[in-house]
């Protein structure tokens, strides 16, 4: 409230990368005269109240400040672009710079140096790596954030919720970093604008293509084959398409091939293919279109038993996600910027097991759940003055779950189908204060309406967050947020085939509902070389729902709802510590996270609270990024985590055996098949989750080796080592007979076998190597634009 | 040797799956110390009408390379209808006896006397066996995941409205070569469905349950005697228990973390099954006389 408004103008406008028009989010705009300092979005905009005389200062990370006086009169549009090569460290911003309290954030550069599984980085696998973020498992890229499920994170493709997220059963995440421009992963205190899911906001920003010229890369790892293309479409749009595709699978069709003389083959791959496409229609209006598909795939096919005129039998099992949206983004007026969004999602999983060659009785069965989404949105960005903007919007969204569907072509057999459509309408605002230079006020709330078929169901949630400013480098915040979920996904804990099923909720599944306090200070020191946060936070849930004991999926029952225990409870707590070291030789960070997690359902461990099957106590991540000379990259990361809690086998009973045993008789008479039962030994599990698996803890190392081709195009060399200290982690554990991969059955063996304990473990030491170039088309100064540094709109143009 | 056939296929996808998925996944065997549980009596006995009342009488332990200890001289007393009947007589390998055979209709209820243990106690009433009212063989019924035609039955039995029954269908199964005239062998004999008639309102319960052999060798046909039980609800909950036991126990690949599930127990102060049932069989079913 330093300036009267009515000498007040209104100044904003989009940050730009001067040589590829590409968005810069997380952009700095810095008034010189206030001090005020304000950050551009996803779309790279940016809108701040000033005095009709002011000196505003663009910066941004590995960027040339731009310094620009404005003694504009009148509310301007002032477009920026901003010109890479300088090294962080080389410029800080001598103001106070908005803190992003219970966020994490990664930069593409950061995303690409960590050595990773395969050779091929990703971002979800990189996201675990900081304070209060776990992975499902190790061989998963699904989150598990500040004691959530996994089910409880809304992933975000340039605004546009993606619904599965895995390609190889986690191995690999479906967001390709050749398409990314931005990464934030929000762990509580969310706006708003964002809800529907109670524990994580990810919200993947991808780039929107070169604007000078055509470029691309092409890379290959022991993953997969990938490769992208963008530039510029006519004169006002650009275009990004990336692509990727696995080689294994056609090396495994071979070998299996092989190995069963064509009486078996296998074959598992994934593949996704991602384009945007970006019109700027106008310096006030843009519009894009975002596509994406992406599948997992595993076909078994079988000749298997002679004569050679046997059927030919086709299993497959196929899983993953349609994507296709339209965004609009306008500038209104300068202090009002809007967004029109209608966007299509799809993610379905489909077994299916097909025979052919059998006399007059060839098949298909088919078994299948989806989840379809069609969702409208419409953002207002406002700015009201310096010290208040305002963020409203609307969200309307069908959605079909079909948690359960069943065809055959076979006659005797009636299809089965469940479905349901629920439609999710939400309104929310944000109110923004900057009450004094001190402090900063979010205050909003979310409304929302949900109806499925008899149910209905309305939210309020409240939502606060408040900063204070204790100096330009010491933050301290405290918020509080409510969040509703309107569907459910049940998983199991490992399984590797895709067996994760969204149900939406009704009368017999509640919506789950979170409250979540969190409280954290930021300091920068040294020149902002050095970043520190300490955070803290209480989770609360309610109307958990997951698969009853025992039960694994709800293939096969029609009845499927009752296998699906609900009214589940939970809470989570804890305290993550980050440290960053920004610029230097030595580049890195150290993350440390206490926390719990518990679950108590009704039927689960005697209504008795149990830890959570992902409650890791303590969480230690060291990442570490050295420069070695112009050509070479080191880049180390360590991770120690308490084992994920199981539950543990305590004793053995002797158990009927149900099934006989029998002594065929041979006197080769009906009459004559004599049972005759026994009684052999089953465990008997102790309580839920009591038991803990031994730490896990890896060391990862990567080296990156850059160099230009004979015909100037960037080449990249990835070499990294996996679990270098090849550490056995434990998987899980279990008792057998055999150390093979034959598993004894004692029901079906009169005879006592002493069982032994077995560890699985996933990965051990495991090398790769990836290549990636980048070139350019020959018409890369064509269209050359590195000579704009702004673009100035007076409002009334 | 066709019997493996199934096993080998979920065996080879095993091994595929390993090889993709987890690269170089290790099972490792690992020590451990197996923490102490106490030894309390174990009380198993499922019986069938018409069967000499039969025990299994052993007491709990820890994890360990010993077999578990079985009760040779507990004292088990059997109460039929709520009066003292006779002290069961030890055999062997923890097997009771007693010289009555087990009848419809009656409750049975054992009590098992061991040192330094609360008396064990279970009891049950046997249900009456329902017939099939009606019952057809589909002999090529539908295909397996091996590509292979197996059966179907559709039957219908009679439903008392007024209460919750539980049935487990059984299926003696006997094969011949094909075209023969010699007589059929027996070949296996298995459970085919569990189901209770807990939301059925008609007075007449239908069914058409699919099944396999869990077997196949194209120069055999097959005959099928099939055995509908009328179960107690402790024999149901047991072997819904059962199920999701081995499916924990020994998940389907290897490759997932079990699911672990405690076997059902309606023994008081113990562990184990105490459960009955009575039965009906079909007449011998072939693809000719369906």
């Amino acid at each position: 409230m330093a300036l009267n408004a009515q000498s007040q103008v209104i100044i904003s406008g989009f940050i730009t990368d001067a040589k590829t028009n590409e968005t810069l989010i997380g952009a700095y705009v810095h008034d010189t005269i206030t001090g005020q300092v304000v950050s551009s979005n996803t779309n790279g905009y940016y809108s701040m109240a000033v005095n009709k005389n002011s000196h505003l200062v663009y910066s941004y990370v590995g960027y040339t400040p731009q310094a620009i006086p404005v003694y504009s009169t009148t509310d301007t549009l002032i477009s920026v672009f901003l010109t890479g090569g300088k090294k962080l460290g080389e410029v800080t911003v001598k103001a106070r710079q908005p803190q992003r309290f219970n966020t994490s954030r990664l930069t593409i550069k950061e995303i690409e140096q960590l050595p990773s599984l395969g050779g091929s980085p990703d971002v979800l696998k990189a996201m675990q790596l900081l304070p209060g973020i776990q992975g499902q498992s190790e061989s998963s890229s699904m989150l598990i954030v500040r004691g959530g499920d996994p089910g409880q994170n809304l992933y975000l493709l340039d605004e546009t919720p993606l619904i599965y997220v895995n390609h190889l059963g986690g191995f690999l995440s479906v967001f390709n970093p050749d398409m990314m421009n931005d990464v934030s992963l929000s762990k509580g205190g969310f706006p708003p604008q964002y809800g529907g899911k109670l524990s994580s906001v990810v919200n993947i920003t991808q780039k929107k293509g070169n604007a000078s010229g055509r470029k691309g890369s092409f890379g290959i790892s022991i993953t997969d084959i990938n490769g992208s293309m963008e530039g510029p479409l006519g004169k006002k749009g650009t275009y990004i398409i990336t692509a990727r595709k696995t080689l294994f699978d056609f090396l495994l069709l071979g070998a299996t091939k092989l190995m069963n003389g064509g009486n078996y083959t296998m074959r598992y791959g994934f593949h996704d293919i991602n384009s945007k496409f970006t019109w700027q229609l106008n310096p006030k209006n843009k519009l894009s279109v975002n596509l994406y598909q992406g599948d997992d795939y595993l076909h078994i096919r079988s000749k298997l038993i002679p004569p050679p005129d046997m059927p030919r039998l086709h299993s497959k099992i196929i899983w993953g996600n349609w994507l296709a949206a339209t965004r609009w983004t306008s500038v209104l007026t300068p202090r009002l910027n809007t967004e029109t969004a209608l966007s299509f999602t799809r993610y379905r999983t489909a077994f299916v097991q097909s025979a052919s060659n059998i006399n007059n009785a060839a098949f298909k069965d088919r078994f299948s759940t989806a989840v379809n989404d069609f969702t409208l949105r419409h953002h207002w960005n406002c700015t009201l003055n310096n010290w208040s903007r305002v963020n409203a919007g609307l969200n309307s969204s069908l959605i079909k779950h079909v948690p359960y569907r069943y065809t055959s072509t076979r006659k005797e057999i009636d299809d089965e189908k469940t479905q349901e459509h629920s439609f999710l309408n939400t309104l929310y605002a944000d109110l923004e204060i900057n009450a004094t230079k001190l402090l900063t006020l979010n205050t909003g709330i979310r409304a929302a309406r949900y109806n499925i078929n008899n149910f209905t169901d309305w939210a309020f949630e409240p939502r606060l967050r408040t900063t204070a400013h204790i100096t330009n480098n010491i933050d301290i915040n405290a918020s509080y947020m409510q969040v509703k979920q309107y569907s459910h996904l049940l998983f199991t804990t490992g399984n590797i085939a895709s067996n994760e099923v969204w149900v939406p909720a009704n009368n017999e599944f509640r919506p789950a509902t979170s409250d979540q306090l969190s409280a954290g200070l930021m300091v920068n020191f040294l020149n902002q070389q050095f970043h520190a946060e300490i955070s803290g936070y209480y989770k609360d849930l309610e109307n958990l729902s997951t698969y009853k004991a025992g039960e694994i999926d709800l293939k096969g029952d029609i009845n499927w709802p009752s296998r699906v225990e609900t009214g589940g409870r939970g809470f989570a707590y804890g305290l993550e510590f980050y440290l960053k070291k920004n610029y230097g030789d030595f580049t890195g960070s150290i993350g440390y996270t206490y926390s719990r997690s518990f679950r108590k359902y009704p039927n689960i461990n005697n209504n008795q609270t149990y830890p959570f099957a992902y409650d890791r106590p303590h969480s230690l991540t060291v990442l570490l990024n050295r420069k070695l000379n112009p050509n070479w990259d080191l880049s180390m990361t360590w991770v120690y985590q308490s084992g994920l809690p199981y539950t543990p086998v305590v004793g053995r009973q002797y158990t009927p055996s149900y099934e006989y045993y029998f002594e065929p008789s041979g006197s080769g008479s009906l009459a004559t098949g004599e049972a005759e039962s026994f009684y052999y030994e089953a465990l008997i599990y102790g309580e839920h989750n009591n038991g803990r698996i031994k730490p896990y803890h890896r060391l990862d190392v990567g080296l990156q080796y850059h160099k230009l081709s004979k015909r100037g195009n960037r080449v990249i060399w990835s070499f990294s080592v996996y679990n270098a200290y090849n550490r056995q982690n434990p998987n899980y554990y279990y008792f057998d007979y055999y150390s093979t991969l034959d598993t004894y059955h004692p029901q079906f063996d009169p005879e006592f076998k002493p069982l032994d304990k077995y560890q699985v473990s996933f990965f051990p030491i495991l090398p790769s190597v990836g290549y990636k170039v980048y070139f350019e088309g020959k018409n890369r100064e064509k269209n050359p634009i590195k000579d704009r540094f702004i673009n100035f709109l007076m409002f009334d143009e | 040797m066709d019997l493996l056939i199934a096993f080998k296929i979920k065996k080879n996808r095993f091994v595929f799956f390993m090889g993709l998925l987890i690269i170089h996944g290790c099972h490792k065997k690992i020590p451990f110390d197996a923490a102490e549980f106490e030894q309390i009596p174990t009380l198993n006995s499922i019986l069938a009408t018409d069967s000499l009342f039969t025990l299994h009488a052993s007491l709990t332990g820890k994890m360990g390379r010993d077999s578990l200890p079985v009760l040779e001289d507990a004292l088990v007393d059997l109460y039929i209808d709520g009066t003292f009947a006779q002290t069961l007589q030890y055999t062997q390998k923890g097997i009771y006896q007693a010289n009555h055979r087990v009848k419809p209709s009656h409750q049975y209820k054992c009590v098992l006397n061991y040192p330094n243990s609360p008396a064990v106690a279970a009891s049950c009433t046997v249900p009456k066996a329902t017939p099939f009212n009606k019952i057809q063989l589909i002999y090529h019924g539908w295909i397996d995941e091996t590509g292979e035609t197996q059966p179907t039955i559709v039957f219908t039995i009679p439903n008392d409205t007024t209460t919750t029954q539980y049935f487990d269908v059984w299926a003696r199964i006997f094969y011949r070569s094909k075209g023969s005239n010699e007589n059929f062998r027996f070949r296996n004999y298995h459970q085919v469905f569990l189901f209770n008639t807990e939301h059925q309102k008609s007075t007449v319960v239908s069914k058409h349950l699919e099944f396999s052999r869990n077997s196949y060798s194209p120069n055999y046909e097959y005959a099928y005697i099939f055995e509908l039980r009328s179960v107690t609800y402790g024999y149901y909950r047991y072997a819904e228990s059962l199920k999701l036991y081995n499916q924990g126990r020994f998940p389907e690949f290897n490759t997932s973390s079990p699911e672990p599930f405690n076997l059902y127990s309606n023994v008081k102060n113990g562990y184990g099954i105490f459960a009955a049932y009575s039965y009906f069989c079909s007449d011998t079913l072939t693809q000719n006389n369906k």
